[in-house]
C-alpha cells in the first residue's frame, strides 16, 4: 500500500520531469528514483509521447528559403574544419550501395582550366580537378570539379540551358560501372554548381551527359565533359 | 549564383530509408542522408523554435544550432528513447528554453501575472505570414490539448513552450507546487488518452 503510495506520489514528479518543469535539485531526485523503479520508468516512457503532442501541436510554418541551405552549408563547413576520423566513417555497408570511404586526401590541387591536367601540393584534403570536353560539349563551357574526400562540387560556367523537356545529368564511373550522380540545370548566366554527395570514393571519374527531363539511369546520350580522377 | 541542384537518384533512394537508418548515415557525416533529414524535420523543427521563441531570426539560429549538434555527433540518437522526429523536437525545445532562460531581460515570475499573457509574448506561428502546412495535423493534435480543461492545458504550455519550472508556476498562478505539478499530471495524461481513442 505505501509503495503504491510511492508511485502515485513519484507520477506527479515525473510529469513535471517529462515537460522538464523540476528545479535542478529536484530532477536530479527524479533520475535517482527512475534508476531503480522499473514500474516509474514504465510510466515515463508511457508519458513520453504526451510531450511529443505538445511539440507538434504548434501551427506548421513553411522555414524561411536560406534556412535549408544554411543547415546544409554548416554540415560542409563542419567537414572541413573538423573531418571525421576515417574508422567512425567506415561502417557497415548499406543497400545503397555507399561506397567505402577512405581518409581525407592530403593534398590539393590547384584550378585547372578545360584540358585536363591536376597540379598537387601540400594543403587541406581538397581537389579541383579539370574537365575534358568532348565534341558534344558547347562551345565555351568550362567546367571543374573541387572535390572534398568522397564529395565534390562539379562547378560549371558556359553552359546553354538545356531544350525542353531535357537535363543535364553527372555521372560517377567506377570502370564499367556508370552510376547516376545529380540531375541539373545552370542559371540565366550559365553557371551552375552541383553538388555530388558522398559518391566519389574509388572513382575513375565524373562525367556529364544531356538526359531527359527527370534523369536517366543509365546516359542515353554520348558525355559532353570527363573529369578523371587518375590519370591513366 | 543562382543555383538548382537535385541529385535526385540518390535522395530517391534515401526518401524511403526509415528515420533511424538515416540517422545512422547522418553519423558517418553522409550530407544526403542528413539533406533528407531536414528535409523531413526542418519545418516542425522551426515551427516550434517559432512558438517558443516568437521570432523569426532566433527560430533560425536554434534550428541551425540543433542541425549542427546532430551532425557533430553530439547529439546522439537512442532509440529506445522514441522517434527521431521526437527526439529531434525535444533537443530543439531544450536549446529554444535555454536561450530563453539565458535572457537576462526574461521577466522574473509574480504572483498576479496572467499567464496567458506570458505566452502570448512569444507570438503563435499563425501570426506570421509564412506558408501553413501540415495544417490538419498540427490542428488535431491541438485539438488534444484545446481538450483540456485550462488550468491543465495553462501549466502544460507554460512548462514546454514557457521553460518554467513548476515553482515559476505555482508563484505566477498563486496556486500550491503540488497542484501545479498534479495539473501537469493529470493533463498529460488525458493526453495520451486522447491518443489511444485516436488511434482505436
Amino acid at each position: 500500500m505505501t509503495q503504491r503510495h510511492d508511485h502515485d506520489r513519484w507520477r506527479d514528479d515525473l510529469a513535471a520531469y517529462a515537460l522538464d518543469a523540476l528545479p535542478d535539485t529536484e530532477r536530479s531526485a527524479v533520475e535517482s528514483h527512475l534508476a531503480g523503479c522499473d514500474e516509474c520508468r514504465a510510466y515515463l516512457r508511457w508519458l513520453r509521447p504526451a510531450e511529443a503532442v505538445v511539440a507538434t501541436s504548434v501551427e506548421q510554418l513553411k522555414p524561411p528559403r536560406g534556412l535549408r541551405r544554411a543547415v546544409l552549408a554548416n554540415a560542409r563547413k563542419v567537414d572541413r574544419e573538423e573531418p571525421l576520423p576515417s574508422r567512425a566513417r567506415a561502417g557497415p555497408r548499406w543497400f545503397l550501395a555507399r561506397p567505402t570511404v577512405a581518409a581525407a586526401l592530403a593534398v590539393t590541387i590547384a584550378a585547372a582550366l578545360i584540358g585536363g591536367y591536376v597540379l598537387r601540393g601540400s594543403g587541406p584534403s581538397t581537389e579541383t580537378v579539370s574537365a575534358q570536353a568532348t565534341a558534344a560539349a558547347p562551345s565555351g563551357l568550362e567546367a571543374h570539379l573541387v572535390r572534398e574526400g568522397d564529395s565534390g562540387t562539379l562547378e560549371l560556367t558556359g553552359l546553354p540551358l538545356p531544350k525542353r523537356g531535357r537535363v543535364y545529368e553527372a555521372w560517377v564511373r567506377r570502370g564499367e560501372n556508370i552510376s547516376p550522380s545529380t540531375v541539373f540545370v545552370p542559371d540565366r548566366t550559365g553557371a551552375a554548381a552541383v553538388a555530388l554527395p558522398d559518391q566519389l570514393d574509388d572513382a575513375d571519374e565524373v562525367m556529364v551527359t544531356r538526359e531527359p527531363a527527370g534523369g536517366s539511369e543509365a546516359p542515353t546520350t554520348a558525355p559532353m565533359l570527363h573529369l578523371p580522377f587518375r590519370q591513366s | 549564383m543562382s543555383v538548382i541542384i537535385t541529385t535526385m537518384h540518390r535522395r530517391r533512394k534515401l526518401s524511403g530509408v526509415a528515420d533511424e537508418e538515416l540517422m545512422l548515415l547522418v553519423a558517418r557525416r553522409d550530407h544526403g542522408a542528413f539533406a533528407v533529414l531536414y528535409d523531413r524535420h526542418g519545418a516542425a523543427a522551426y515551427s516550434l523554435a517559432h512558438r517558443i521563441l516568437g521570432d523569426r531570426q532566433r527560430a533560425e539560429d536554434v534550428v541551425q544550432e540543433t542541425f549542427l549538434s546532430i551532425w557533430r555527433s553530439q547529439s546522439s540518437y537512442d532509440p529506445g528513447r522514441g522517434s527521431v522526429r521526437n527526439w529531434l523536437l525535444a533537443a530543439l525545445r531544450n536549446r529554444a528554453i535555454d536561450a530563453i532562460r539565458r535572457e537576462a531581460a526574461r521577466p522574473a515570475p509574480a504572483r498576479g501575472v496572467d499567464p496567458s499573457e506570458v505566452l502570448a509574448d512569444q507570438p503563435s506561428g499563425a501570426d506570421t505570414d509564412a506558408t501553413v502546412i501540415h495544417r490538419e495535423t498540427s490542428r488535431t493534435l491541438r485539438g488534444i490539448l484545446g481538450g483540456l480543461p485550462e488550468e491543465q492545458s495553462q501549466v502544460i504550455e507554460l512548462a514546454y513552450f514557457g521553460g518554467f519550472t513548476h515553482t515559476e508556476m505555482a508563484e505566477m498562478l498563486g496556486a500550491p507546487v503540488g497542484t501545479v505539478k498534479g495539473r501537469m499530471r493529470l493533463g498529460l495524461e488525458k493526453i495520451r488518452a486522447a491518443m489511444a481513442e485516436l488511434q482505436s
